[in-house]
């Protein structure tokens, strides 16, 4: 799985050997948390995507260690 | 990060106000906490200001939760960087609603302060509170914000209740008025950040509201988030995981300083927002600085000014201290004067003048201490006791032109009286004007690692070890202690425990307060009523209300606060000098008309206040270190000093008090004076200009003012920057200023010409005083009050034993140690009786012949009598014994002791049954007053006494019954048994020592006794035994022990090195009699053992009985 695009907004994902394009994108929010337990903390930019293919995703970016995950495809 | 083009930020120009340059990414943060939120912002106030100026802010605001605690030390920060202050608080409305305000003028910022004060004061202690209505009341000039999520705007909507929203914001917007509330818009990457945009955006359209951008800030960089969790934990009494699953942590670190550049990001729609903090930032202009508002209005008699009525006092105190008028005192009451009227400061004196005049009046006896004791004026005044003149202390010490001081003079009162002066200020000058300064309590050492830790999850044991074995006091350096390898303990249960995260945040945990309390005795009397120029709010005790400022805000504002202060020593001479009325028909303290009347020809001619301190009977006292009880010259580091020092002159003891504090202890200057007043060595100075200003304490800096002149003479410091020193030697927070200071100084060193190593040196014995130096006025006015309680020993020791005895807990030594000192000066102490005792402490006359009795009585149990002095000729004869008082009977309680005395009446107890039966006491408390010796006089033996006692029954209300009891002959008390039960009820034995019972086995196992020791040479080993009644660890004494042994003729000097300590740290630590076996170490006149050995007494004696 692979997700490309600019630093601020992710413009499309490779999902199961699939690529899909992001058509909208809409709010990020952010949580920092977990600092205190070692290896632990959680760092995220979170923003819900849906693609061209009609998918609705949640994605974040690691904020300590760079890089867009995929955390959730909605049914 | 560099700036935008087009961008630039304005700079503070002078008297002219500031000219923002608005631009798209310009900013302004509106809403800000310091750590002065209590427990919710984690930053300084400078610290804020140093990020906002970094980021390139023209301007701040603080706004602390329901105060402006942190406004001064805010204000002066930003002066300091060229940044505008914008002074603000956040609100609580209606209990729970934030609300976030902003002066916009001086009046307006009056009205921040009545309303900051009018919540606090409200609500109860900690739960302030406001309303609408009021808020309306004193809108005028205050700029309104519609705060954070805890707002009743934004809460509303995000209940999706539109209704109400509208209507909290209508009001505010009625209340404020249009051009002064904003609707707040706050982003911080939360989930709800849009919808609640939209919804408070469309609302401020439909109301005509402006809008404005804010971060809701609670620390100066991302990184303080930690921090901030840290103390939101404890703020909740959580662990962080706790606070987590609670709710309680703010989901990320977005409430930071963020650069105008991130903050037009995240308003890209709403540019006008972002605008409006540059307009709403030029708007305010607030000052804080209150030097006219400083005094308030004096009432002078008709046809005077301030100026003229003190010339007038000043003169009639002239003529009355200095008879004849001398050339100099008329000179120098001329320059005083014309330096106070210029200062305009003649109020000022009259203040203060005015409450001494008040206290003397109703006898409380009371005397200026500080740099106040420099001026003439202030001696004439009566406030300060010292002649200046004849003491060569400096004026400029206290008022000087050239620096923006605020001259501060603390006034000492008896400790039990000051209650009155205290109200006769606020009576005076009315509720309004007056206020309690407060004192800001920061997170020290060990708070900081309980609270830390608790929220860091570590065990309650892991918490309580580490707390405790903690050597330092400030948090940053438990912040190394915690990360270096003793403390961490190894556990194989928990080797996970984070102690490098401990470590680090304790290191931001300096200067954090914790909770605010009332600073002793700083009152604050204003002009204008207070509550317009600083909050208040309510103090811990009950009718006390205190000002959000602590001394330094106070000072840093231009205000003027008086210290008055407690002190119980003159409470003592009160009392004793009332003792020496009744049982002589003496007084010492006449009122001024009768001093001429005292008869000239009699030794005690010149009244207490008026000495010639000169007396040979007190520097004898001084010179042998007999001088327990005595103000400022008894404890155990003066006891050793004092023989080496020999003082001869009042002088002598103004050094003295001043040589041995922490400052010139750490400075290391103690040895050096001694040496070269003992002749050991000669007066060597670092640089020859320094001469003039050290020759009087032959070369060593005793006094805070040569700290000034030296840093003046060697550095080229100005009189400013030395006052600058001055400062920052006395506040908690000098260590930074510190730091800049040094680099000045040995700047300013090596560019008088004065080489590197001698600079650092004299830097190092300059620093050593941080804080904690005596300027010699406050010396000198310490030093009489020392040489007044040491004349009341010598001459009239029954009087003055019996006060000090009935001020009980204070000075250095217990009660039994000054019994046993009054025994040496041949004053008997008589058990508590109930026939015979008050409440307190009494005097009674033994008649000669039963004194003598008395002594004999003393000198068969080995208890000696003191050897005699040159000043014995002059004294006559103690026929005077202080009888117990029966509050020295623990467990009998006032109201035990109240109905003692009551039923007794005119009519003696006549034995136990008729005691009984009178008092009602319960038999436990007879039981105890038997067993004390409180019942001796009625004739029949304590043992006995307890057995009649088991026989007796008596009760409140039935009739009182006797059981006969067989008379049964019972072994006679023992003196170790009596002794025990003595120091168990009474805490000492009037006529015994404990350590006298076992004399006989200790000298024929070669101990030598107190008296003894003093003839033994130095570098001998000796042995001894003693009661511990003092044991020290001095900060200052790098992890030496200092025990304090008494026996039956005197007091011993322990030293215990740090090693020896270790090896016997439970018996020295732990057991009340001690044997010692070390090595005697003799300086001159001063004795003291090096302990090698030391055991239980009470483990030896029951070895070899």
């Amino acid at each position: 799985m692979e997700i490309w695009g600019k630093e601020e907004t992710p413009s499309g994902l490779v999902w199961q050997g699939v690529s899909h394009p992001v058509a909208e994108s809409g709010i990020h929010w952010r949580v920092h948390t977990l600092w205190w337990e070692p290896g632990k903390a959680i760092w995220r930019e979170y923003v819900k995507v849906a693609t061209g293919t009609g998918l609705l995703c949640l994605l974040y970016r690691d904020m300590l260690m760079g890089g867009w995950f995929l955390a959730r495809v909605y049914d | 990060m560099s700036p935008l083009p087009g961008y630039a930020h304005g700079r503070l120009v002078p008297g002219s106000g500031l000219r923002l340059e608005m631009t798209a990414a310009g900013y302004v943060e509106l809403h800000c906490h310091s750590y002065f939120s209590l427990l919710d912002g984690a930053s300084s106030p400078e610290a804020l200001v140093e990020r906002a100026v970094a980021l390139g802010y023209p301007a701040l605001a603080l706004t602390d939760h329901n105060g402006l605690y942190g406004a001064v030390r805010f204000w002066r920060a930003a002066q300091e960087h060229g940044l505008k202050a914008i002074i603000g608080a956040e609100v609580s409305v209606n209990s729970e609603e934030h609300l976030t305000l902003l002066a916009e003028t001086q009046s307006g910022y009056a009205n921040l302060c009545r309303l900051v004060s009018t919540g606090q004061l409200a609500g109860q202690k900690g739960q302030p509170r406001l309303t609408v209505e009021t808020l309306a009341r004193h809108a005028q000039g205050i700029l309104c914000l519609s705060g954070c999520r805890q707002g009743a705007v934004p809460r509303a909507l995000l209940e999706r209740n539109m209704e109400r929203a509208h209507r909290a914001a209508a009001q505010l917007r009625e209340a404020f008025g249009p051009d002064r509330f904003w609707i707040e818009i706050q982003r911080h990457y939360l989930p709800t950040d849009t919808r609640l945009t939209a919804a408070l955006t469309s609302l401020a359209r439909k109301l005509d509201i402006g809008l404005v951008a804010t971060n809701n800030v609670h620390y100066a960089s991302r990184s303080g988030q930690r921090l901030h969790d840290v103390l939101t934990c404890v703020r909740h009494h959580a662990t962080l995981p706790e606070a987590l699953g609670a709710g309680l942590l703010h989901p990320n670190s977005e409430q930071f300083l963020k650069s105008p550049v991130e903050m037009a990001a995240l308003y890209p729609d709403l540019p006008e927002a972002m605008r409006n903090t540059l307009h709403i930032a030029e708007r305010c202009e607030v000052s804080l600085d209150f030097t006219a508002q400083r005094l308030p209005a004096f009432p002078v008699p008709g046809g005077h000014t301030p100026g003229s009525y003190l010339r007038h006092l000043c003169e009639q105190g002239l003529a009355r201290r200095f008879n004849p008028i001398t050339p100099r005192a008329r000179a120098q009451l001329v320059h005083e004067l014309a330096v106070i009227e210029r200062m305009g400061l003649a109020g000022y004196f009259l203040v203060v003048w005015d409450i001494v005049r008040f206290a003397r009046e109703q006898g409380i006896r009371c005397q200026g201490r500080g740099s106040a004791a420099n001026s003439l004026v202030a001696y004439l005044l009566d406030i300060t006791p010292v002649d200046p003149l004849r003491h060569n202390l400096l004026f400029e010490r206290f008022l000087s032109e050239g620096t923006h001081t605020t001259p501060d003079i603390d006034v000492d009162f008896a400790a039990d009286r000051r209650e009155e002066v205290i109200q006769y200020v606020y009576e005076r000058y009315g509720k309004e004007h007056v206020g309690m300064v407060c004192n800001v309590v920061t997170y020290r050492a060990r708070s900081a690692v309980r609270d830390v830790a608790k929220a860091l999850a570590f065990p309650p044991d892991v918490i309580d070890r580490a707390a405790k074995a903690l050597d330092t006091r400030s948090a940053t350096e438990a912040a190394e202690d915690v990360s270096s390898d003793p403390l961490v303990p190894s556990d194989p249960e928990d080797p996970s425990l984070p102690w490098q995260l401990l470590s680090s945040i304790l290191r931001q945990m300096g200067g954090v307060p914790r909770h605010l309390s009332i600073h002793v005795g700083g009152m604050l009397i204003t002009a204008a009523p207070l509550v317009e120029v600083v909050p208040l709010e309510r103090a811990t005790m009950p009718d006390r209300v205190v000002v959000q400022w602590d001394k330094d805000s106070v000072e840093d504002a231009g205000l003027i606060k008086i210290d008055l202060l407690s002190l119980r020593t003159l409470g003592v001479v009160t009392e004793a000098l009332a003792h020496i009325r009744a049982q002589r028909g003496l007084d010492l303290d006449p009122a001024e008309a009768d001093v001429r009347s005292l008869v000239p020809s009699s030794p005690f001619s010149q009244g207490l206040n008026n000495l010639s301190l000169d007396d040979p009977a007190v520097f004898d006292l001084l010179q042998r270190a007999d001088t327990v009880g005595c103000f400022q010259v008894e404890s155990r580091a003066q006891a050793q000093m004092l023989p080496k020092l020999q003082p001869t002159r009042f002088e002598d003891i103004v050094v003295g008090v001043a040589l041995i504090r922490p400052g010139p202890i750490q400075g290391g200057m103690v040895h050096p004076y001694l040496r070269r007043r003992q002749g050991l060595e000669s007066a060597t100075y670092a640089h020859p200009n320094l001469e003039q200003a050290l020759a009087e304490t032959l070369g060593v800096i005793v006094f805070q003012e040569q700290v000034l002149r030296v840093a003046m003479v060697i550095a080229g410091f100005t009189p400013a920057e030395a006052d600058g020193l001055r400062r920052a030697m006395g506040r908690s927070r000098s260590e930074e200023a510190m730091a800049a200071l040094r680099q000045r100084f040995l700047d300013g060193a090596r560019g008088n010409g004065v080489n590197e190593t001698a600079a650092e040196e004299i830097w190092q014995q300059l620093a050593g005083f941080v804080g904690f130096g005596f300027c010699k006025s406050h010396a000198a006015a310490f030093a009489l009050v020392a040489y007044q309680t040491l004349y009341l020993k010598a001459y009239f020791p029954a009087e003055y034993y019996c006060a000090l005895l009935n001020h009980q807990p204070m000075g250095f030594y217990p009660p039994e140690v000054l019994i046993g000192d009054a025994r040496q000066h041949s004053v008997p102490a008589l058990h508590p009786d109930v026939n015979c005792s008050q409440a307190a402490c009494t005097l009674e006359r033994v008649s000669p012949p039963d004194q003598r009795q008395a002594q004999e009585h003393l000198s068969k149990q080995g208890i000696l009598e003191s050897p005699t002095g040159p000043g014995d000729l002059q004294r006559s004869r103690e026929d005077l014994a202080i009888r117990l008082g029966l509050r020295y009977l623990h467990g009998l309680g006032e109201a035990g002791q109240e109905r003692i005395v009551e039923r007794r009446g005119d009519e003696s107890f006549r034995g136990l049954r008729d005691f009984c039966r009178r008092t009602h006491l319960s038999r436990p408390v007879v039981e105890n007053l038997i067993r004390a010796g409180a019942l001796d006089s009625l004739g029949r033996s304590r043992r006995d006494l307890l057995w009649a006692l088991g026989g007796l029954v008596y009760q409140e209300e039935d009739l009182d019954l006797d059981v006969p009891v067989a008379p049964v002959t019972l072994p006679a008390l023992g003196r170790v048994e009596r002794l025990a039960w003595e120091y168990e009820l009474l805490g000492l034995s009037p006529d015994d020592q404990v350590v006298a019972p076992y004399r006989e086995a200790l000298r024929a196992a070669g101990l030598l006794t107190s008296v003894e020791l003093a003839a033994k040479r130095d570098g001998e080993t000796v042995q001894l035994a003693g009661w511990a009644v003092v044991r020290q660890r001095p900060p200052t004494a790098k992890g030496h022990v200092f025990i304090t042994l008494e026996d039956e003729e005197g007091l011993t000097n322990l030293i215990v090195r740090p090693h020896v300590y270790e090896r016997y740290r439970t018996v020295l630590r732990n057991a009340p009699l001690l044997w010692i076996e070390g090595r005697l170490q003799r300086e001159g006149h001063a004795i003291s053992v090096l302990v090698r050995r030391a055991a239980a007494l009470s483990d030896l004696v029951r070895d070899h009985p």
